[in-house]
């Protein structure tokens, strides 16, 4: 089978998408002529021109606004923010209108705007350029918050966010852009709210968020070879998050470790843990554990950079740590 | 991550201190809280405690005992299982800490509570601490956990000692990991071998010698190997509990039962014509001994603890044996039951271990036993007491034989002649009181008019 790119994957169900649906237009800043600034719109200005590829000045407020207002009408906006930080500038029509506007209008109104941007700690790309926010967002009812870890969930999780009437926020995290990975020519659809078991194991269960699917998994390679055998769950989608699939794994395993380099207070990590907790309590051998990144702004310097965020070691640790329990 | 223990500053101007002993050994489980060694400075003794969980590490050059050696000197490690102390590394016993210590690693926020946990059974209410899943897989197996001892890392009861205890054997706590590691490199079944030696800790050394012993002999082609069945089980238990713990004496007298011959055959003819069970010799003796215990009731006596326990009712346990084993059901009150109703109830309870129907409460109390080996023409035997009771009569087949009767007069005649063999305990009762008790049933045997008419 042939092998895509994350980047690549992700705009093959975005071209696929806007040649079968004219109402799907991008809107951010450089997704024109230029094609983005993470490829994730190269070529498609040449087929669709500037109606359908909008460049935009930099006013983040201004053009989520006019956004809200064209889903309203019936289209289908698909907002590039490049770094999903910028995003923060929008927060008021996003959290007040976007997230709302169905619920304010019984449901007359539809919101079917997908809001696309790359998250995470990577390539010294310093504190404003190095957020992930999805707990923020996770928080705020109305969004459906997709985190893909590949190629192929990328393109499968992006054409279902086309497709559906709710705002959906897209992240993609910079670590994983270039991975490639087998995506078939078949069309296909990757349903919100349905986890991946990336491994599959006995002894303990580690749900991993983002770039730190792949450093677990790495880990657990080293782990098969002494003998400890591990469960990887990816829940790809944390809004809806798909709980039963974590219960049913720390059903098998009693133990459980939420990896996620994004901070700990009142995470992912809180949330998962709560909700096995007081679900699955009886299942549990040995308290959850969480391992997330540092809970600072992210350093620009390489090193420090280095050190923020959980790696292969840390991880090793913690999951040693969790089995000794 | 190998925890560094080093000489402790224990006062303000305190600069070298001397290791007096190792508390800890090289390979010993430490919990945080558990003393690692005693330091003496300033004339004072100290206990130097853990902080860490893990296995505690000591070099193998170390010769720092008795020494007077500076505060920060590295003197062993606590390591997690499976992990190698660095001794490598150049740490030795003399080095300071500060020159083997590691740049310190980036951390990352793990939110797990850096206080020192608490340790098993300091819960309010006295039990051990468990996991939930461990509670439960308890619950679904039937395991009593309030007992078990935990191997987590708080000494919190997880879900493999449950199971290790459900499995009967020793929890996994019990075998060291350099134990554990060592029998899977060396092919031996660590738990197998915990289950050997109960109580014991599994350490490398015995699983070396586990492996150079060579493995239990296979059954053959003409063994079979099965096993035990349960009612075995409780048989072997408590015949070699009675073995082991009691002071048995047998006793054994040649009685002539000529008289109980004929009182039982003319039951028997009187049995013909009455639907009701005939008497048989069994619920005859059962009766004459009851009647012979009420005079000798330290014969019907357990001992229990420090103090001995004489009955005045007589529980007498009837030995039958049965597809399944031997059981012993229990006549209660035999001394104030008539021999129709002793024939009944036994003739019903004997029924019932046949075919498997009968109640606990009629198989335990028993006070005195009585077993009948004569239908296998058994004469003499040295029965097992049944514990907690203090003696058991065997009886023997009831043969015709040419006696004696008058020596002077040289007169012998054909008489039935029966074998008895009373084991009893010598620690509850010397060896003329149980003669008298066993020459009292032998009167009564051969003489039944004088219990018959009680």
């Amino acid at each position: 089978m042939r092998e895509l790119t994350f980047t690549a994957a992700a705009r093959e169900a975005l071209a696929e998408e806007m040649a079968r649906d004219p109402s799907i237009f991008v809107v951010g800043e450089g997704v024109g002529e230029r094609g983005g600034n993470f490829n994730t719109t190269t070529g498609l200005y040449e087929l669709y021109g500037p109606m359908r590829l909008r460049d935009t000045p930099i006013v983040e407020r201004g053009f989520i606004g006019m956004c809200t207002g064209a889903a309203m009408t019936g289209t289908r906006p698909v907002v590039d923010f490049m770094f999903v930080d910028f995003i923060l500038d929008a927060m008021g029509e996003l959290i007040n209108q976007v997230a709302k506007i169905q619920y304010m209008s019984s449901g007359r109104l539809k919101m079917p705007l997908v809001l696309r941007g790359s998250i995470g700690i990577s390539g010294a790309s310093a504190t404003h350029h190095s957020g992930s926010y999805f707990p923020m967002f996770v928080n705020i009812p109305g969004f459906r918050v997709v985190v893909p870890t590949n190629a192929y969930d990328a393109k499968g999780l992006f054409k279902t966010a086309l497709r559906g009437d709710d705002p959906v926020i897209f992240l993609e995290h910079k670590a994983l852009l270039n991975a490639k990975a087998q995506v078939p020519e078949e069309e296909y659809f990757i349903p919100f709210g349905q986890a991946a078991i990336a491994r599959e194991g006995t002894m303990a269960t580690v749900v991993a968020v983002g770039s730190m699917v792949r450093r677990v998994l790495e880990a657990c390679d080293a782990l098969a070879s002494e003998g400890i055998s591990i469960e990887v769950i990816d829940p790809r989608t944390l809004a809806p998050l798909d709980i039963p699939t974590i219960l049913q794994s720390v059903h098998k395993t009693g133990r459980l470790l939420i990896v996620d380099e994004t901070f700990a207070p009142c995470g992912i990590g809180a949330e998962i843990a709560a909700q096995v907790t007081a679900q699955g309590f009886d299942d549990l051998d040995a308290p959850i554990q969480r391992l997330n990144g540092v809970y600072t702004p992210t350093p620009y310097s390489p090193p420090l950079e280095a050190a923020v965020v959980p790696n292969t070691t840390q991880i090793l640790q913690a999951i040693r740590d969790l089995l000794a329990e | 991550m190998a925890v560094e223990i080093v000489m402790p500053r224990l006062g303000w101007t305190m600069e070298e201190g001397t290791l007096v002993e190792w508390i800890k050994h090289d390979g010993d489980l430490v919990a945080p809280g558990d003393i690692l060694f005693t330091v003496e400075s300033d004339k004072a003794l100290n206990e130097v405690e853990a902080f860490d969980a893990g296995i505690f590490r000591i070099p193998p050059d170390s010769d720092v005992v008795g020494k007077l050696v500076p505060v920060g000197t590295l003197l062993a490690y606590i390591v997690q299982p499976g992990e190698e102390p660095p001794f490598a590394s150049g740490a030795t016993s003399s080095q300071p800490a500060a020159s083997t210590s590691a740049p310190a690693e980036p951390v990352p926020l793990v939110s797990a509570p850096v206080s020192a946990p608490a340790t098993n059974g300091d819960h309010a209410n006295g039990l051990p601490a468990i996991s939930p899943r461990a509670k439960r897989v308890a619950g679904e197996l039937g395991v009593e956990w309030t007992a078990l001892q935990g191997s987590g890392r708080t000494g919190r009861i997880v879900e493999r000692d449950v199971r290790a205890a459900a499995q009967n054997r020793p929890a996994a706590a019990r075998v060291s990991p350099v134990a554990r590691r060592a029998a899977g490199e060396l092919g031996v079944d660590v738990d197998a071998l915990a289950a050997q030696l109960p109580g014991q800790r599994i350490t490398r050394e015995a699983v070396e010698r586990a492996a150079a012993q060579p493995s239990p002999a296979p059954t053959t082609a003409d063994e079979t190997r099965a096993p035990i069945p349960r009612l075995r089980q409780v048989i072997a238990e408590r015949m070699a509990a009675s073995s082991h713990t009691t002071a048995p004496v047998t006793l054994t007298t040649e009685v002539d039962a000529t008289e109980l011959v004929k009182v039982r055959a003319s039951l028997k003819a009187a049995g013909q014509t009455d639907a009701r069970p005939v008497p048989t010799y069994n619920d005859l003796l059962a009766k004459l001994v009851a009647e012979t215990l009420a005079a000798h009731p330290q014969l019907n006596a357990r001992l229990d603890g420090d103090s001995i326990v004489t009955s005045r009712a007589v529980h007498m346990g009837l030995a039958v044996d049965t597809d399944r084993g031997l059981f012993v059901p229990v006549i209660r009150e035999a001394q104030a039951k008539t021999i129709r109703q002793i024939a009944a109830e036994s003739a019903a309870l004997i029924a019932q271990v046949r075919d498997g129907s009968i109640r606990l409460e009629a198989l335990s109390g028993g006070t005195f036993t009585i077993t009948n080996l004569g239908p296998y023409e058994i004469d003499a035997f040295t029965p097992i007491i049944n514990l907690p009771q203090c003696a058991i009569l065997g009886v023997g087949r009831i043969v015709a034989k040419q006696v004696v009767l008058d020596a002077e007069a040289e007169r012998v005649a054909i008489r039935h002649m029966m074998f008895l063999s009373l084991t009893f305990d010598h620690r509850l009762v010397d060896g003329a009181p149980a003669a008298r008790f066993l020459q009292q049933i032998k009167r009564y045997i051969e003489q039944p008019y004088l219990w018959l008419v009680n």
